[in-house]
């Protein structure tokens, strides 16, 4: 659906990073873990394209303290203002509205079985982890659930207050040791992998593509199932403009696929990771 | 009174001047956020006598006011547009115009020639930005002699009627715009994209895989009206304009201009409610200026 809603916040959660939501009543379309909503910056026609931004959370007064009454819900993204199209949105304040086109994309499959959950991220890639965390506590053991987070600092390891409530296990990993231990997030995998029985571990990541490119190929080393969330450019969003075509192996075949439709989660085993 | 939107494309009539522009509506059926009933017509996604995948990533980059594609005529081929497209959408109010294209005179007609006579289709639209292989990569439409010659080759094996839709890169459209009136065509549609590139600073690469690519968005509009002006002073067929059309009055400057309908392309992608937008505008405007019929305002341009 498209909408223009008012903004409830627009807070700087880390340096160049930001939180922006607005209100998301329970009668709108549900959204699925890992889909994401096409937003315009601006009015007018430069910037002409809507931005895509990842959702983050969703829900009422239990997700969000600060919404102010029972009934009421709301959907957050999480974003980095990297660009002159972000850095527009940067700048709008509670109140102004926003329009926007969603929900859009696939969701992660949750699997039917599975004693290990690992969740990799990197970046602004936590948020499209959120719901899914959210989605898998509630058909396995709390404890099953693993979130790897790394970044290059602490600056880049962002929002951890907003999981910690779930009760899953949390690794943080800095390469610089700023932050939780010192290394890189997917060495942590890879021993965490080491232990456990392939079939039963299912590995989920989203963030920059270096990393989920390391993480497709230690879980394809150990034959264990990989989900991943691809990030580009989009027109539209909404699978008609053709322009964010990414290049996926279905059945050995090279083949274009749509990461506005298609994706953005693929199974890593399809994905074309080139010179990364 | 409710002013009258409906117009005639040679022979087609719209019950409305506002139409989807051919790859930027898929094949009619994807868009949800709307009643495509509503709409003056559809122009499918171009096709080809097979499947095409396009061109690899990246395929689009934005610039000033517009943004720059490189899809590559990615499509279903006609075959499967008319197996499991068309019954999809051949029922709507809105016309179904068929963009065909090819690289040699024979794709066309072979393409032409598959879609005759199927239920639910109202035209044909030519698109002759194309290089021909067998003349070393010349474009159609740069050539009055070679898109003329698509043009008689598309008549003789087709009964819809024929749009072409010119290039706006050539020196003078309006020798093109004559020549395929002379060899039958219909009515024409303009402009298509116009060739443009764009840097990495950093990476000193081009922004698109292609290197170049098609230029479209409000940045070409003042362009798109220009070469309609130009051509309706030349034609006696209809003419769709095209280029950066978002609003109402962008629709009105076209019509105004000389053209008799408008499709729009890129608003598509930033406001998927720009169509029935522009026709609830569209009619406000006849309503506040007392003006009966979309029909009056038709190259009504006084110079």
């Amino acid at each position: 659906m498209q909408q223009s809603s008012k903004i409830l916040w627009n807070t700087e959660a880390s340096p160049n990073y930001y939180k922006i939501a607005f209100p998301y009543p329970e009668n709108y379309p549900a959204i699925g873990s890992g889909q994401f909503f096409m937003v315009r910056v601006a009015e007018g026609s430069d910037p002409l394209l809507r931005r895509a931004l990842a959702v983050y959370r969703v829900g009422g007064v239990d997700v969000f303290p600060e919404l102010k009454g029972p009934g009421l819900s709301a959907v957050e993204f999480l974003y980095r203002a990297v660009g002159r199209g972000t850095g527009f949105l940067a700048k709008k304040r509670e109140g102004d509205s926003l329009d926007w086109v969603g929900p859009l994309g696939n969701s992660y499959t949750l699997p039917k079985e599975g004693a290990h959950h690992y969740l990799v991220a990197g970046g602004t890639g936590l948020s499209s982890l959120y719901v899914l965390a959210k989605e898998l506590i509630k058909i396995f053991p709390v404890s099953s659930v693993h979130l790897m987070v790394g970044g290059r600092s602490q600056k880049d390891i962002l929002c951890l207050p907003d999981f910690e409530p779930l009760g899953i296990q949390i690794s943080v990993t800095t390469e610089d040791g700023t932050k939780g231990a010192r290394g890189r997030v997917t060495d942590v995998l890879e021993s965490a992998l080491r232990t456990v029985p392939s079939d039963s571990a299912h590995v989920y990541t989203a963030g920059p593509i270096p990393m989920m490119a390391k993480v497709a190929s230690i879980s394809k080393e150990r034959k264990i199932a990989c989900q991943v969330s691809l990030e580009g450019p989009m027109g539209c969003g909404f699978g008609i403009c053709l322009g964010c075509s990414v290049e996926i192996f279905e059945k050995g075949e090279r083949k274009y696929r749509l990461l506005c439709k298609h994706g953005p989660i693929f199974n890593s085993e399809e994905v074309y990771w080139g010179e990364a | 009174m409710k002013p009258d939107l409906s117009v005639q494309i040679g022979s087609i009539h719209l019950q409305n001047p506002v139409l989807a522009a051919s790859g930027t509506f898929g094949y009619g059926e994807e868009v949800d956020l709307f009643d495509v009933n509503l709409l003056g017509g559809i122009v499918t996604k171009g096709l080809s006598p097979k499947p095409r995948m396009g061109n690899p990533p990246p395929r689009i980059v934005e610039t000033g006011a517009g943004m720059l594609n490189t899809i590559g005529l990615e499509n279903v081929g006609v075959e499967a547009f008319v197996r499991e497209k068309l019954p999809r959408i051949g029922h709507l109010k809105a016309a179904i115009i068929a963009n065909v294209f090819g690289g040699t005179v024979e794709d066309y007609v072979t393409v032409a020639q598959r879609l005759e006579g199927e239920k639910g289709i109202a035209a044909l639209e030519l698109n002759i930005s194309c290089p021909n292989v067998h003349q070393g990569g010349m474009e159609f439409g740069n050539d009055p002699g070679l898109a003329a010659e698509v043009v008689r080759a598309v008549k003789r094996a087709t009964r819809f009627p024929v749009i072409v839709k010119l290039s706006p890169n050539v020196t003078d459209v309006r020798l093109v715009a004559k020549a395929v009136e002379d060899a039958g065509a219909d009515a024409l549609s303009l402009i298509n994209t116009i060739p443009g590139m764009a840097v990495d600073v950093y990476t000193r690469r081009p922004l698109l895989k292609n290197i170049t690519g098609g230029l479209s968005g409000p940045a070409i509009k003042p362009i798109a009206i220009r070469m309609v002006w130009q051509v309706s002073k030349v034609v006696s067929i209809p003419i769709i304009g095209i280029g950066g059309i978002a609003t109402a009055r962008d629709a009105l400057e076209f019509l105004i201009a000389g053209a008799s309908a408008v499709q729009v392309g890129t608003a598509n992608f930033y406001e998927p409610l720009t169509m029935p937008r522009i026709l609830s505008g569209l009619e406000e405007f006849l309503h506040s200026q007392e003006i009966p019929s979309i029909r009056n305002l038709i190259g009504t341009l006084q110079v």
